[in-house]
């Protein structure tokens, strides 16, 4: 075996290390149990994944561009919308989160690799299979699911074998996440370097370790859900069917104790990069870090006990109303201390504003501001109005875009330089953010006034009172599309090199960590003797 | 829909067609340029509230804005200070404090407090939209696929209310009216003032119902009855859609409700009333269409109700070939080209457990209108076409009420009269007689007693639980039971027929699927 690592992702920057024994080509990928390959592999499929659910939002805007059908027919619109959903939840943002962890964590904790390096290979290699099965349900009688990312019956009885093909695709996106979860918290609570206590982590690694805990409190539930659709529609059970005694509701209050902890395996990743990156370029500490802690698993604690929020129109008893509009309500609590710690540790810091910085800020401010939406939509009375509408779509396209997209961007810049060895173009960089923010605003602020106005969600037409500000969704929405074409040129030029300027190992002098003190691009393999922390 | 409206929508939809030809010169030129270069609504908030909830709902909504807004500002303010202030190509050098008990304490009671401050109002506008008490009337709202049907539970009457803004549109093929996607062709009628008691049920998959001026959205979940309720301040036409997605048509499904003043509507009633023959006799309120039709008349009248009122091509499409995998295709069904019977059947009572709905609200004439459509188009060309007559014998059991014929005088007193569909309900997995079962005995001995020719039939049905061989012969058994009675009670067993079901299961739900009927038969 060569000595030389052929490591496309170090820009084939070689470096020379007697323990880098590996296959190379295809065989490297397929077979690595190296935490850094892994992530890499999560990181290139979680974009593929982005690029196609973002093409599936292009021809959907495309199509509300007007009122009047001229793209796609209505069952192919649906189809589009359920897909888009569940590409951009399953393939797109929850796979870039664990690509970081794989990446990030042993590098954060001072660990080897994972703790189970070989199920960590299993857990991605799960997810290519699934993408194919949910993509290939395009191509069936009756075509994918077009029943909503939420997939409520009796609808989804009524769906062709696409929906089967989502099921599967479901259950095995869902079995790679708990194995994930459970690499990670075995990681996390056996792997840290000599001296590093729970309270001395990184905030990266503390909302990993609760979104892990989230994830398998939640992921077996959402699979129940969806094998009680798959019996009711094969096996003859009538668990969401009145007819033999069961309840459609059912379903949802069971799909919902999944769906909002999601919402929060989503975001709480993405407040561990922001409570990184912020610290780094204030040089200044990160404020209440105990708090910090204690927010994020209160807000994780809370997330399980507010399902019903998402079902305010379903008729149920106006005590369970009123309580699940009380306890969402209290989410907004640890939320606002996480922003204004955030705030605080900017406060008399030394700031610099570097793309991964700026990317950050354009999170606080866009996911607060679907945060105070959210206490809108929180409101029982107020939701009633805007339940199933623009608003709504509005609202979680400022938490889930500005909260996990905008914060993976800052991600990918913050420790791009460490994963290839290169710095990437700060030019680039800045107009990728100014682009983006500005698309996004211009794509998903006018739905708020179209919810309120009245336009319901998932329709493929619309009354003329609605043209203007879909046309200036529509427009705003393919300006955002674009600028992540110019993403993807700005990775592939900083892999390249195109900078000319080489990552050192520290590239940002206000950062802390121990990912900071192994060479820029990391090694192969990294602690093989684990360092001390003091 | 309101004749008042044609002239102003006349002009409306000129000035539409400018609009939309402005629109792709527009386009032409540059789309960014396109939203300045309309006529433009540019509608920002929520639309005038019409009822007393949408009112505090709307005010609620400004309230809570308001806050937040100046959270928004005074955290946002607080961090572009900084940013101004604290960079370090300012020379700013960083502070070292990373914590305080107090400051932390006092931001985690401050925001709790101000949604204490939220809560409150919330909580008083809630409780009142919840409060369904003392409503002056009831209509049950039925969600379908894609449809809406209203019943006036105390006046006896319902109808359905259908999409009216025409295909052509939607295509493009003409210009677009004012309330394109948001027109009926039978609006819910109700009087101004009055607490309007709405019960929501479906009939396939989970609809809702929105009409946003009056603060209502309701699910309707199939197989259950949900109520809400909505009390309009002003007369005027509010319009709404189906706010949970329910299959492909689920944004051709909107909701208009015409509030009249008590006046208007008292007459809209009696009109309605009268109509539908509400207050007379039951059987003299059906006009029976005895005439026979040209086949070309009633194909031609087919295809509008096909694309029309049926509403058939939203599933079967245009082409007749359905959507595979979702919607059979009527081109070459066995159904279509098999023996009337069949698909008068599915026409009156739909598949139970698909999307194909009861269409027994069309009149006979519609239904076998549409009938002899799809017998004779696309592949299809079966020589055997429906009556009217057809279906009016279907919907009564096999042969036509004898109060149809034009000899007869009046309706008639006797008890037991002239038209017997007795249905009897049994316990799950049960053959035994329910207690309730004999008036329906009772009733079929009086029948029988009324005419000396005259003969049931007995069907039994059951639910669709388990297996389905047990089930057929439970069915058997129940039906046998029912003639037993009958024959103990004194009947002939001669004049008795034991009639197979078409489909052993059936029925909206499970107490409707396990019963018995007694029908008048042939």
């Amino acid at each position: 075996m060569a000595s030389i690592p052929l490591d496309p992702a170090h820009g084939g920057h070689a470096h020379d290390d007697h323990h880098d024994h590996h296959p190379t080509g295809l065989k490297r990928w397929l077979t690595t149990t190296n935490h850094k390959d892994i992530g890499t592999m999560y990181l290139w499929f979680s974009f593929t994944m982005f690029i196609v659910g973002g093409i599936m939002a292009m021809i959907i805007r495309a199509e509300l561009f007007q009122p009047g059908l001229q793209i796609v027919k209505p069952e192919f619109f649906n189809q589009l919308t359920s897909l888009h959903g569940l590409i951009m939840v399953f393939g797109a943002i929850m796979p870039a989160f664990v690509g970081f962890a794989n990446w990030m964590l042993p590098l954060q904790l001072g660990a080897p690799d994972m703790a189970f390096a070989r199920m960590n290979n299993w857990s991605f290699w799960m997810l290519p299979p699934a993408a194919i099965l949910l993509i290939s349900s395009m191509f069936v009688p009756g075509g994918s699911v077009a029943a909503g990312w939420t997939m409520y019956p009796p609808l989804t009885v009524q769906q062709g074998y696409g929906m089967d093909l989502t099921i599967f695709a479901v259950h095995i996106l869902g079995a790679s996440s708990i194995m994930g979860s459970i690499n990670i918290i075995t990681t996390i609570l056996n792997l840290r370097a000599p001296g590093m206590t729970l309270m001395k982590m990184p905030m990266f690694a503390w909302t990993w370790l609760i979104t892990a805990f989230l994830l398998i409190a939640t992921m077996p539930v959402l699979a129940g859900a969806i094998t009680m659709i798959l019996t009711d529609r094969h096996f003859g059970t009538t668990f969401f069917n009145a007819a033999g005694g069961g309840d459609p509701v059912m379903y949802q209050h069971i799909f919902w104790f999944f769906g909002h902890p999601e919402v929060y395996i989503i975001a709480l990743p993405a407040f561990g990069v922001v409570s990184q990156v912020i610290p780094a370029f204030s040089r200044k500490k990160l404020f209440g870090y105990p708090s910090m802690v204690y927010a994020t698993a209160s807000i994780a604690i809370l997330s399980l006990i507010v399902w019903a929020h998402h079902m305010f129109t379903v008729g149920m008893p106006v005590a369970g109303q009123l309580y699940f509009m009380f306890a969402t309500m209290l989410i907004a609590v640890p939320t606002g201390v996480k922003v204004f710690n955030w705030v605080a540790t900017m406060w008399r810091g030394s700031i610099t504003l570097e793309t991964p910085m700026l990317f950050a800020l354009g999170f606080l401010f866009l996911f607060t501001l679907g945060g105070f939406t959210g206490i809108v939509v929180a409101l029982s009375p107020v939701d009633v109005q805007i339940h199933d509408t623009y608003y709504v779509v509005a609202h979680f396209h400022y938490v889930m875009v500005a909260g996990a997209l905008f914060s993976a961007f800052a991600a990918v810049y913050y420790w791009g330089p460490k994963w290839t060895g290169w710095m990437y173009e700060e030019k680039l960089g800045k107009i990728h953010f100014w682009w983006s923010l500005i698309a996004f605003n211009i794509a998903f602020f006018p739905q708020h006034f179209l919810g309120l106005a009245g336009m319901p969600r998932r329709i493929p037409d619309y009354n003329q009172q609605f043209t203007e500000w879909n046309q200036v969704s529509s427009i705003g929405a393919f300006l955002f599309g674009t600028a992540q074409i110019f993403f993807l040129i700005i990775v592939i030029r900083m892999i390249k090199g195109k900078s000319g300027v080489r990552a050192p190992a520290k590239p940002w002098d206000g950062a802390e960590g121990l990912e900071w003190t192994v060479p820029s691009p990391a090694p192969y393999h990294t602690f093989e003797t684990p360092p001390v922390v003091k | 829909m309101d004749s008042v409206e044609t002239t102003q929508q006349i002009g409306r939809r000129a000035e539409q067609g400018s609009r939309l030809a402005l629109a792709r010169a527009a386009a032409t030129v540059g789309a960014m340029l396109l939203p300045l270069v309309a006529a433009a609504d540019w509608k920002m908030n929520m639309q005038t509230p019409n009822s007393e909830v949408a009112t505090l709902v709307y005010d609620l909504h400004t309230l809570i804005m308001v806050i937040c807004t100046i959270i928004f500002v005074g955290v946002f303010g607080t961090m572009f200070y900084s940013l101004y202030a604290h960079r370090k190509s300012k020379g700013h050098k960083a502070a070292q404090f990373h914590e305080s008990a107090l400051v932390e304490t006092i931001w985690t009671v401050v925001p709790f407090l101000i949604l204490l401050a939220m809560a409150v109002p919330a909580t008083k506008v809630l409780l009142k939209a919840r409060d369904t008490s003392g409503s002056d009337m009831t209509v049950k709202v039925t969600g379908y696929q894609w449809k809406w049907g209203y019943d006036y539970l105390h006046d006896g009457f319902g109808f359905v209310s259908n999409l009216s803004t025409p295909f052509a549109q939607v295509a493009g093929a003409e210009a677009r009216g004012d309330h394109y996607l948001l027109e009926v062709d039978n609006p819910m009628v109700v009087p101004v003032g009055k607490k309007v008691r709405v019960l929501l049920t479906a009939n396939d998959v989970v609809h809702a119902w929105w009409v946003p001026a009056l603060g209502v959205k309701q699910d309707a979940v199939p197989g259950f009855i949900r109520e809400t309720w909505f009390r309009a301040d002003r007369p005027g036409i509010y319009r709404g859609n189906c706010a949970e997605l329910c299959g492909k048509e689920h944004g051709f499904m909107p909701i208009v409700v015409d509030v009249k003043t008590q006046a208007d509507y008292d007459k809209w009633l009696g009109e309605q009333k009268e109509k539908y023959g509400v207050g007379k006799a039951a059987a003299a309120a059906t006009v029976i269409d005895t005439k026979t039709y040209p086949r070309d008349e009633l194909v031609a009248l087919g295809k509008s109700v096909y694309e029309g009122v049926g509403g058939c091509q939203g599933c079967h499409q245009a082409n007749g070939k359905g959507v595979a995998g979702q919607f059979p295709a009527l081109d070459g069904s066995k159904v279509v080209s098999g023996p009337m019977a069949g698909q008068i059947d599915v026409l009156l009572h739909g598949r139970p457990g698909t999307a194909m709905a009861s269409f027994k609200h069309l009149s006979d004439k519609e239904l076998a209108a549409v009938m002899d459509y799809t017998r004779s188009s696309w592949s299809n060309k079966v020589s055997e076409i429906a009556q009217p007559i057809d279906f009016a014998k279907a919907r009564n059991g096999g042969k036509l009420p004898e109060t149809a014929a034009p000899a007869a005088s009046a309706a008639p007193a006797a008890a037991g009269g002239d038209a017997l569909a007795e249905k009897i309900f049994f316990a799950a997995g049960k053959n035994a007689m329910p207690d309730d079962a004999k008036k329906s005995i009772d009733a079929a001995l009086a029948y029988l007693k009324g005419k000396a020719d005259a003969k049931v039939e007995i069907t039994g049905y059951t639910d669709k639980t388990g297996n389905a061989a047990a089930n057929l012969e439970l069915a058997k058994e129940r039906a046998k039971a029912v003639r037993e009675a009958l024959v103990a009670a004194g009947a002939a067993r001669e004049r008795i027929t034991m009639k197979p079901p078409a489909e052993v299961t059936g029925g909206a739900d499970n107490r409707e699927a396990r019963r018995v009927e007694i029908n008048a038969g042939g």
